[in-house]
């Protein structure tokens, strides 16, 4: 007879849901039924099983928490944990009983959390979590060339590369990534090129890191080291999923990348895209193919020769081996670079750079900086969310406990010490934000599935569903443990005080002074962390709109811009393929213009700078520079002030690029010339060279909000011989976007089929694009400001009214007394409008402070924008007001002889 | 509820499951105390509920258990089995004279 067995999921659930003293004669006995139900063709299978263990486990557990009171006196036993489940199941019952004050208290807090934890999530997926499929990455160390004044830099030859991999002993294995972000254009199955990032690694780059194949296989040692062996390609899994659904689907497919046929041997898995925690790549090629991911069309063409003597970009990664340590693997490193300097005696990058050892995964990238500074920022925005949500629940709490006075009080007269009425408390407080944080982990996970896909910063990763992991519940579990102290405090306070006479006479005084400050208190806290919230918001959304209606000189709505790699199309001629480009742009419908730029108009990633002075103006001054076509200002819609635009002559003039004329912005012009005019003036380039000025165009003033720029911008003439890895059309419209896009795909799909379209966009969004996180912000801020009211209304709303009812008593004998609604009505606004008093001028103070630390991020406005505070004293005012009106009509309409009764 | 357990009263699935227990001797583990009053009472119990009525009869002190050595046919497993105790025995007792005293005729009163 072979032994019998329960299935996996079972034997958990015994490990885990069965109390310990139960599990094994458990098991025995399903065992045991098991076998003879199976003779009694009964079902036996993993359901069954499970379903009774649930069953079992569940009851025993719950007789262990809820009936233990019920054991006979002989046999109980008081030890404190008794007293603390005790007191779980009497907040339990507690909060069961009241379940609508429970549920209003659970959602605020759970909003509060939720915030918190949504933004935590972004914040662990951006910065905090380990670099998906890599494992033990601690083991990983950089190798870099390193010189004291100049620091480091990791331009690597092939060569080198195998020097240390051969002498660096006390690493386990030596990788090379290309630290130098490269994109190409890749055709799948004869559609539309698409542009990918693409990394250039050495053969055993995925056995160093041990990142395994979702499916196929790394690279060979041949194919890496040679170059004859045919390309073949590792690519990302989002990659695949998109371009072949299936990832089997994948394995051996030919890909065409930057027109040279790839075939795929393996696929990824899933989240990896390179060493960095927002890498974007798609595609891996091994080093001898390196020429794939950047033309040699690009560059002069290299011998095999020199090939592995010519430094390239490249990170180079080690992961010690078992026993190597630092200091070994430094005199390793100090040994192979003697080598290499008396093999290369002329080089000057070895007689001035030694090797040296830095962390193996970057964590330091100037974006994640910058991402970092967005993601605190939103972090302080949702904390003053909580504190709000924590005051308020506080509130409430505390509100509870004074109807609730009674019941302490009989405690604290059968004995029970202040302390374990205290903790009885602590622990209601406790369970509910407990409970509050399993809801805002919910809410993290729908915010996460909602933003899944976003691009927070341009160039970068979308987000992959981010689910929150193991280290947003635990900050959530901790922030519910700091809600718990914060919204328990106030009752234990209370208790502290608590007078017993009077509260056993149930005339306690529910308003005695020490109450009513501890409440106007917290209500001030509200209306603080609403001030805070609001002016927040109300600052970086006045700036974002701000810079949305700068004036860009043109109507940026009606251009559109998209750029491609006309050298990737090395079989024409290049100032024939710009020709034919624009002019079958031209011909699509709704396309009023279209001409050639190097740069996008409103461009600011890669800087071209022109520095030049006149015969007037010794000093040099700096300006931006753009290459550009006929009709590239017809086509943007920017206005000539004087002057004229290129003539076609120039743009093939048998000089120079560096002889021919220039049109400058007006600002500029201004700024050289004065108020005199400037066409026909020349200009002294740095290299000596006079240049003339055409014509000056109306001043393009979005280069200003993207950065300290003048915004000055010198144009030339866009010459057919001049040779750049990318052109970028530019379409003046006259049709809605969503007309003109699928007539200008058509046309490029006829004209180029193997060219990718890339930073496809309108000006606008390109300007959008620009502002990226400050835009992210600005959406978020005011979100979190309505929520910010939206809680405090409610709360206000609960605490005023709830004082009207306590007070029932007093106000019944002033309106017996003869009080006048005017008088009620003071009585009842006098601890509101103290709250809101003290809570605006603490709102304010705290905003005027705070607001120091965004002020970096305003732009055209002053961090005290007096509009920005007085909407969010307006809006708060206005939002507690609304909130106390339901009690004032309650005070007035009292009825005293009914108020009397009670 | 706590005051008739309290006061040392049985609930019925209590005394179902402790007149089980003596009856089987030695032999009353979870599943042949199911058994027993299934086949003798022809009551259908829960699984679970007979767990938890032991369990509650344990901690209360009425019954107490050990381990029987593992068999074969249980994987290896040991039993959980379980013997009335004297209190256990004066409970049941106290239970059945309640029941017993109130089922009584009433007695028949005079009229004034």
């Amino acid at each position: 007879m072979t032994t019998p067995r329960l299935s996996r999921l079972t034997l958990w659930l015994l490990a885990y849901a069965v109390p310990g003293r139960w599990r094994e004669s458990i098991h025995g006995d399903l065992l045991e039924e098991r076998e003879r139900r199976h003779s009694l063709r009964l079902r036996v299978d993993a359901l069954w099983q499970c379903g009774t263990v649930v069953a079992i486990g569940g009851r025993l557990l719950a007789e262990s928490l809820f009936h233990r009171a019920s054991l006979s006196p002989r046999r109980r036993c008081r030890t404190t944990l008794d007293q603390v489940w005790a007191d779980i199941r009497s907040a339990v019952r507690s909060l069961a009983a009241n379940p609508g004050y429970t549920a209003l208290a659970v959602f605020t807090l759970a909003l509060g959390i939720g915030a918190n934890a949504a933004i935590f999530n972004v914040a662990n997926w951006l910065l905090f979590r380990p670099t998906p499929g890599i494992e033990r990455p601690d083991e990983l160390v950089g190798i870099h060339l390193h010189q004291p004044s100049e620091g480091w830099r990791n331009s690597m030859s092939l060569a080198a590369i195998e020097r240390l991999r051969t002498g660096a002993q006390a690493l386990g294995g030596l990788a090379g990534t290309s630290s130098r972000l490269t994109a190409a254009d890749v055709v799948v199955a004869g559609r539309q090129a698409r542009r990918i990032d693409v990394d250039v690694v050495t053969d055993n780059f995925f056995d160093v890191l041990q990142v395994r194949p979702l499916i196929g296989r790394a690279f060979t040692i041949d194919e890496g080291r040679d170059p004859a062996m045919p390309p073949v390609a590792v690519i990302s899994e989002r990659f695949c999923r998109v371009e072949f659904g299936a990832a089997d689907h994948a394995i051996g497919r030919e890909i065409i990348v930057n027109g040279k046929p790839v075939r795929i041997v393996g696929v990824a898995p899933r989240g990896f895209r390179g060493i960095g925690l927002i890498g974007n790549i798609d595609l891996w090629l091994p080093g001898a193919q390196h020429h794939v991911a950047i033309p040699a069309s690009y560059r002069e063409p290299a011998t095999e020769a020199t090939a592995v003597n010519r430094p390239m970009f490249m990170t180079l990664l080690g992961r010690f081996a078992p026993g190597g340590n630092r200091d070994v693997l430094q005199s390793q490193l100090d040994a192979v670079h003697a080598t290499l300097l008396a093999e290369n005696p002329a080089s000057r990058l070895y007689s001035q750079y030694q090797f040296g050892i830095l962390p193996g995964l970057d964590t330091t990238s100037s974006e994640r900086k910058e991402m970092h500074e967005t993601l605190v920022m939103l972090l302080a925005l949702s904390a003053a969310l909580l504190a709000l949500a924590c005051a308020n629940v506080g509130n409430s709490v505390m509100a509870r406990s004074t109807s609730r006075a009674g019941e302490i009080a009989t405690r604290l007269a059968l004995g029970g010490s202040r302390l374990a009425v205290g903790r009885m408390l602590f622990i209601e407080s406790l369970l509910l934000s407990f409970l509050a944080s399993a809801g805002a982990l919910a809410l993290a996970w729908m915010v996460a599935h909602f933003i899944e896909g976003t691009v927070l910063v341009p160039g970068f990763a979308p987000l992959d569903l981010p689910a929150p992991d193991w280290r947003v519940a635990a900050w959530a579990l901790a922030l519910a443990t700091v809600t718990a102290v914060g919204t328990g405090l106030s009752p234990m306070w209370s208790v502290r005080r608590a007078d017993l006479t009077e509260a056993l006479r149930q005339t306690a005084r529910s308003h005695s002074p020490a109450r009513q400050r501890l409440r106007t208190g917290l209500m001030a806290v509200q209306v603080a962390a609403s001030v805070v919230l609001l002016v927040g918001a109300g600052l970086l959304v006045r700036s974002i709109v701000a810079k949305l209606s700068v004036d860009t000189g043109f109507d940026a709505s009606r251009v559109l811009t998209f750029s491609v790699n006309p050298l990737l199309s090395a079989d024409r001629p290049q100032p024939a393929f710009h020709q034919a480009l624009v002019d079958r742009v031209r011909q699509v419908p709704g396309v009023r213009a279209a001409s050639l730029a190097f740069l996008p108009p409103f461009h600011s990633g890669v800087e071209a700078r022109l520095s030049f002075h006149t015969g007037d103006r010794p000093e040099p001054v700096m300006a931006a520079r753009n290459a550009v076509r006929l009709g590239f200002f017809d086509a943007i819609g920017l206005a000539f002030v004087e002057g004229r635009d290129f003539a076609e002559a120039e743009l093939d003039s048998p000089e120079s690029i560096a002889q021919s004329p220039l049109i400058l912005t007006e600002s500029l012009a201004r700024r050289v010339f004065g108020d005199s005019s400037a066409v026909g003036r020349t200009v002294t380039t740095a290299a000596g060279i006079q240049r003339t000025v055409v014509g000056v165009v109306r001043e393009s003033r979005h280069r200003k909000l993207l950065s300290d720029d003048t915004g000055d911008i010198v144009f030339e003439p866009f010459r057919g011989d001049f040779r750049t890895p990318w052109v970028t059309v530019v379409i003046g419209t006259e049709a809605p976007d969503a007309v003109v896009w699928p007539g200008v795909r058509r046309a490029m799909a006829e004209i180029a089929p193997t060219l990718a379209m890339f930073n496809v966009m309108s000006v606008e969004e390109g300007i959008r694009a620009e502002l990226g996180q400050d835009l992210l912000v600005a959406q978020i801020a005011p979100a979190f400001a309505g929520l910010a009211i939206v809680i405090a209304v409610v709360g206000f709303y609960g605490i005023v009214t709830r004082g009207v009812i306590e007070r029932r008593r007093e106000l019944g004998i002033r309106i017996a007394l003869g009080a006048m609604r005017v008088d009620l009505m003071k009585i009842v606004t006098r601890e509101v409008s103290a709250a809101l008093m003290i809570g605006l001028a603490a709102g304010i103070v705290l905003s005027l402070w705070l607001s120091r630390f965004i002020e970096s991020r305003l732009y055209g406005i002053s961090r005290l924008d007096v509009a920005s505070f007085a909407a969010a004293v307006l809006a708060i005012a206005i939002a507690v007001l609304l909130a106390s009106i339901p009690a004032w009509r309650r005070a007035t309409r009292l009825s005293p002889s009914a108020a009397l009764r009670d | 509820m706590s005051s008739f357990s309290e006061k040392g009263l049985l609930g019925e699935l209590e005394q179902l499951v402790l007149l089980a227990v003596i009856r089987l001797d030695d032999n009353a583990y979870a599943v042949s105390v199911r058994d027993e009053i299934q086949q003798q009472a022809g009551i259908d119990l829960r699984r679970s509920s007979v767990y938890v009525t032991l369990d509650r009869l344990d901690r209360k002190g009425y019954v107490t258990s050990r381990l029987s050595d593992p068999t074969p046919e249980r994987g290896g497993k040991a039993k959980r089995c379980f013997t009335i105790t004297a209190d256990g025995r004066r409970a049941l007792k106290t239970a059945a004279d309640a029941v017993n005293s109130l089922r009584q005729e009433r007695p028949v009163r005079s009229r004034v």
